[in-house]
């Protein structure tokens, strides 16, 4: 019992470290994530253009999509990487600490009901999945 | 003239009371990731949960004691005991998550936060549950349910290819992209959503509380039969609408949130105002059917006296086990686990449950000395026990393949 305990204790507060092919997984996993909530913002801004939905809705949702993605990020990066995966790791975080600060964009623009930045965010959600998608296809190879 | 109001409201309520909060999700994360492809493992629930409810709504009727009630009598103390422990733990899991749910709904048009949303609605539960009428909560909540009814119209607004709709409903094939383990994993989900244990207590309760007599057992069956069918139809609607939408953006649904976002897609903000209300409705209603379903059982088991048609003074031990329970699920809620997350772990381990809950129903609806000329036919017993069958099937995969696919991952 005092064992397990001690064992438990020391695993809790050292960080999690995957083999090669089980972080790729996690990579992979997080990066689809993050580019589901980045997707789901990229809709909602759509349909806030087209009048389709109410403030406190869109504000919600937004808020959500930033808050899902931000927690995949946290999880993911407190992953320690093999040597070999140094290059990827950085490429990963970066992407998706980038799709965190656009989402968090967003959410400042809906919530102030900006809507002359609407068309710019739209564009830079846009690119962002782009650059997601080639990253989840670059951590598959 | 009576009689078809009585048999046309029963089945309106059966089909805005079928959806919950673990419908809601689990359909919305299928029908993203899977579309149609595992409307077949809705349609195996939907059956199996007709099967069931009926022989639960029969010994009702005919008997005049709840379901519980007669379990414990018929296969013994310790029996009974397993069956209230095992249906206790999940209907406990589940109220907690319906609680959640209509905190996170109402948090999409207050934009507070859930946690202060939480503690006022767990109060209006059981204010509800103290004061209301029986039939007003089973009538209320499930005509507004039908709120719900929305997702049909927005697919027929999307305007989908319906030939590849069926096509792929018909034919279950798994998507390129995905492994067979979570197939099979949402499949379980899917089948433990239709069948939670809640609905044939509160169901068979019910029958007692409005005094079901073997005169009723036809209004009874054209409620399950043609009820539930067309609430599992509604859950149907949910997964194909956030496969029109979501799933060509490849989002996959973690909020509640996302599940509304189809609706808005279609039909606008009158549409959204419409399914938000049906969210409310279906989780208000649903919260306060495991309520109930949690003091119905512990009671009937411990033979104390219960329900709604006795004054709150004479069943007090009753009323006492729903304010607790209720206590419980705002504690639990109040962590600050995820109501979503909640809600997943609900669904799955239900069907863990179902054969321990299911078995014994089959046993007492087959008991002639309780059921006379009503107990299970041939068809009733043939259809039990191939439910039974599949029922074990799910509730042995259930656990491998929620750490095998890491919660569907």
């Amino acid at each position: 019992m005092v064992c397990a305990a001690w064992l438990g204790l020391v695993t809790a507060c050292a960080p999690q470290a995957p083999d090669h092919s089980s972080w790729r997984d996690q990579a992979h996993l997080s990066l689809e994530d993050v580019g589901s909530n980045v997707s789901t913002m990229s809709l909602v801004l759509q349909l806030v253009q087209d009048g389709r939905m109410f403030g406190k809705y869109q504000q919600i949702v937004a808020l959500n999509s930033e808050t899902n993605a931000g927690r995949t990020t946290d999880h993911f990066s407190g992953e320690q990487p093999e040597p070999q995966d140094d290059a990827t790791y950085r490429r990963v975080t970066t992407v998706m600490s980038d799709a965190g600060d656009l989402l968090a964009d967003v959410r400042i623009a809906l919530v102030r009901r900006d809507s002359s930045q609407y068309p710019r965010l739209a564009q830079e959600l846009a690119h962002m999945t782009h650059r997601l998608t080639r990253a989840e296809a670059a951590v598959r190879r | 003239m009576k009689k078809v109001f009585a048999v046309a409201l029963g089945i309106l309520t059966a089909i805005g009371g079928f959806v919950d909060i673990g419908d809601l999700v689990t359909n919305a994360q299928v029908g993203a990731r899977f579309g149609l492809s595992l409307a077949w493992a809705t349609v195996v629930g939907v059956v199996g949960i007709c099967v069931f409810a009926e022989m639960s709504g029969r010994v009702a009727a005919v008997s005049g004691r709840a379901t519980f009630d007669l379990i414990r009598e018929r296969l013994g103390p310790r029996v009974g005991m397993l069956n209230l422990l095992s249906s206790m733990l999940i209907t406990m899991l589940t109220y907690t998550a319906e609680i959640g749910g209509v905190a996170l709904a109402l948090q999409l048009v207050a934009s507070v936060h859930e946690l202060l949303v939480v503690p006022v609605v767990a109060v209006v539960v059981w204010v509800v549950l103290w004061r209301a009428k029986f039939s007003i909560i089973e009538n209320v909540f499930g005509l507004l349910g039908l709120a719900l009814v929305v997702f049909g119209v927005a697919v027929w607004k999307l305007g989908p290819d319906y030939g590849a709709l069926l096509h792929q409903a018909v034919g279950a094939h798994k998507p390129s992209d995905e492994s067979w383990r979570t197939f099979a994993y949402y499949a379980v989900a899917l089948f433990g959503a239709a069948m939670t244990p809640y609905e044939v207590f509160f169901f068979s309760s019910g029958g007692v509380e409005e005094h079901w007599s073997p005169q009723d057992v036809g209004t009874m069956r054209a409620n399950v039969l043609i009820g539930f069918p067309l609430g599992g139809a509604l859950s149907l609607a949910i997964a194909a609408s956030t496969w029109l939408v979501l799933g060509p953006l490849e989002i996959s649904v973690d909020t509640l949130g996302q599940v509304g976002l189809p609706i808005a897609a279609a039909l606008g903000k009158l549409g959204l105002a419409v399914a938000i209300l049906g969210f409310v409705a279906a989780t208000f209603g649903a919260a306060c059917e495991t309520g109930l379903s949690v003091a119905y059982s512990i009671a009937q088991y411990f033979g104390a006296q219960w329900g709604k048609y006795v004054r709150p003074r004479e069943a007090a031990f009753f009323h006492l086990i729903l304010a607790l329970a209720t206590l419980l699920a705002v504690a639990l809620l109040m962590t600050t686990v995820d109501p979503i997350l909640i809600t997943e772990m609900s669904v799955v381990f239900s069907a863990v449950a179902l054969p321990l809950t299911y078995f014994p129903i089959l046993v007492v609806a087959n008991d002639p000395d309780y059921m006379g000329e009503h107990a299970n036919g041939r068809l009733a017993n043939a259809l039990g026990v191939v439910f039974l069958g599949v029922i074990a099937i799910a509730a042995t995969a259930a656990i491998p393949l929620l750490i095998w696919t890491r919660m569907g991952q």
